[in-house]
């Protein structure tokens, strides 16, 4: 008779929850900054997305390791905070340096968005979060590749939404900020009927 | 190249006074944070095994001298290391659990039961409480949570007294075998003697709690079985 | 400077001190809540309870606050290529030491709060503050800035609590002051989505009340 490891859900189960149940910004509201500026434009946010999905995913990978193999054993835990965002910094500088040189045009429509990638607070919250749930690396690999997907899925659908209200009666006061945030709130409301639909057993 | 000098000497220095402020932050506040988990710990071990009417309000407000005198009247705490696996592949772990007693001295007649952690993700966050077993491991006596982050409502419920009374005196054992293992199930179904139901709505966090629970479940078992050396049998 | 000090309010025309019209600018004309809405990103989550939100609104003004005095102080010493960086570690220094302190004092909420207090962290607010403000201004004058613009985002959180709780979860602070009826259990408003509908609409009344000029002169 042997028990299994008493861990979470299995890291596919946990990827398809960070996506739709657990999405990083409609039900963790991590991520807005960045999305406010931009989700006018759907190929922007298209882009900026995947940017963001890649620099979680690496980053989630990154800090974990740090964590694990090096804050941990030397008992320093709180220096996390510190930690992961050198760790976020550096890496999207290097992002940012990659993308000019591959992509100037993705690079041309970004322009400002990049920095503030790094201040994105999904991307430190995905860090945290893997560390509070205590995951293993699968797994926080796996939530950070979700978080990715999660919250581009929700700035392109939004995007597509305010593109779609450009023709709309907006009332003055509610322009811009106060309707995608009504928005996001409906959204949100949404994704909660996906709720159930991942077993995690 | 004075300039680069001048850059990286200032990150060193910031860097440094950084660590030191840090350091000493953690080392003021780190003990009171302790403190408090160690109340926390000791609380809900005296309120799952159900000694003198400690509940969540007393815990909440008794202070931590209190708590530490209940606790160490009351309570024995007890470390087994356990052998998971065979031959080969066989690992060691040390579980922890809790001997409950109504009074001094700690004797056969005012046993009241074990208490051990059940701890591990629930849908959203981690979920920490303890359940409490009879001296005979049969039955559950108690059970209780102090850590969860489920949504209000729906999962939050385990917290409710309503819903935690479900739990006593159910079987810890699948009826007829000896394998450890509380069901949680849809609410409606006929029960068995070693089921409770679900809350309703709140599939994801009684799948997750029904799993780690049990995982947990069984490894105090094959503790409590070394430590007092009976046979599943007895 | 002097303009917009003229369209604030009547009753606040006291404050015409320069310290205190940098903090009232903050608080109220250029709000950044109601103007930008950028910093409001974490901390909406901790909104479904007051004593949390309390305790995250003392959490950020004191970051905002110690963490820009100390970017002023040394902004003569950094350089200019390590700007960034070194507003990240000053902060995230000063959130630490907010996240022990919690942890420490208000063990409960620091358990509900989870992440969210090391998420201050990405504060937009506390970034914009400390590059458009406090490396290019003095110590003092950084301080009424700082407590203004913590000020100005601790109201709106303050703002959307104050219909979360009451409507969610029937109490306020903890104390129940509703009937326990469903309509106090309104689940929406405890979830996600409440919060962002709150403060949705709390953006529409507000920039109904303040004037037209203000408006126009907006970027």
């Amino acid at each position: 008779m042997v028990p299994e490891a008493a861990a979470g859900a299995a890291p596919l189960i946990i990827f398809i929850a960070a996506i739709f149940t657990n999405n990083i910004l409609l039900s963790n509201f991590l991520g807005m900054c960045s999305f406010l500026a931009i989700s006018k434009q759907i190929k922007a946010s298209v882009g900026l997305g995947l940017a963001v999905t890649f620099v979680l995913a690496t980053t989630s990978a990154i800090n974990w390791v740090i964590y694990n193999l090096l804050l941990v054993p030397l008992g320093v835990e709180y220096l996390q905070f510190i930690a992961f965002i050198i760790v976020i910094a550096a890496f999207v500088q290097f992002v940012e340096i990659v993308i000019e040189r591959f992509s100037p045009a993705l690079y041309f429509a970004l322009g400002i968005f990049l920095p503030l990638i790094t201040v994105n607070c999904a991307i430190l919250g995905v860090s945290l979060f893997m560390v509070i749930r205590n995951y293993s690396f699968a797994r926080a690999v796996a939530y950070g590749v979700g978080s990715g997907i999660g919250w581009t899925l929700a700035i392109v659908a939004i995007a597509g939404i305010r593109h779609k209200l450009r023709f709309s009666n907006v009332p003055k006061p509610l322009e811009g900020i106060g309707i995608t945030m009504i928005l996001a709130g409906l959204m949100a409301f949404a994704f909660m009927g996906f709720a159930g639909m991942v077993d995690i057993k | 190249m004075k300039e680069r000098l001048y850059v990286v000497g200032f990150m060193i220095v910031l860097g440094l006074v950084a660590a030191i402020v840090l350091t000493a932050a953690n080392a003021l506040f780190k003990p009171l944070y302790e403190a408090n988990k160690e109340r926390e710990a000791k609380g809900n071990v005296l309120i799952a095994l159900g000694i003198e009417g400690w509940d969540k309000t007393r815990v909440k407000t008794a202070t931590m001298e209190t708590i530490k005198t209940a606790f160490d009247e009351h309570i024995e705490e007890v470390t087994v290391e356990i052998t998971l696996g065979d031959g080969a592949g066989a690992t060691t772990k040390p579980v922890t659990f809790y001997k409950g007693f109504s009074a001094k001295p700690h004797t056969d007649e005012t046993f009241i039961g074990y208490a051990f952690l059940i701890t591990g993700a629930g849908f959203w966050d981690r979920i920490s409480g303890y359940l409490a077993v009879d001296p005979a491991v049969e039955k559950v006596i108690g059970i209780t949570f102090y850590e969860d982050n489920e949504t209000p409502g729906l999962g939050h419920k385990i917290n409710e007294p309503e819903w935690q009374r479900l739990w006593l005196g159910r079987s810890i054992f699948k009826l007829g075998t000896d394998k450890p293992w509380i069901g949680i199930v849809p609410p409606g179904t006929a029960l068995k003697s070693n089921e409770v139901h679900a809350i309703s709505g709140a599939t994801e966090t009684s799948g997750a709690l029904q799993k780690f629970a049990n995982s947990q479940l069984a490894e105090f078992v094959i503790a409590v079985r070394k430590h007092t050396g009976k046979s599943p049998s007895e | 400077m002097a303009d917009q000090v003229a369209t604030t309010p009547a009753f606040l025309k006291w404050f015409k001190t320069k310290k205190g019209a940098a903090m009232i600018e903050q608080v109220w004309a250029e709000n950044p809540i109601f103007r930008q809405i950028l910093g409001i990103c974490s901390a909406l989550a901790v909104t479904n309870l007051l004593r949390n939100t309390l305790i995250m609104c003392v959490a950020l003004i004191f970051v905002n606050v110690c963490a820009n005095m100390i970017i002023s102080a040394i902004r003569e010493f950094t350089p200019r290529r390590t700007r960034m960086i070194t507003q990240v570690l000053i902060i995230a220094t000063f959130v630490i030491i907010v996240d022990l302190m919690i942890k420490a004092f208000a063990y409960e909420a620091s358990k509900q709060m989870g992440a969210y207090v090391g998420l201050i962290i990405t504060n937009c607010i506390i970034m914009g503050r400390a590059e458009a403000f406090a490396s290019k201004n003095t110590v003092s004058m950084t301080f009424w800035d700082a407590l203004g613009s913590g000020l100005g985002y601790s109201v709106v959180l303050i703002a959307v609590a104050l219909i979360r709780e009451p409507l969610g979860f029937g109490t306020l602070f903890g104390y129940r002051i509703l009937p326990e009826t469903p309509i106090f259990q309104w689940q929406l408003m405890v979830l996600p989505p409440g919060a962002f509908i709150c403060l949705g609409l709390l953006v529409w009344i507000g920039r109904s009340l303040i004037p037209e000029k203000e408006e126009a002169a907006a970027p």
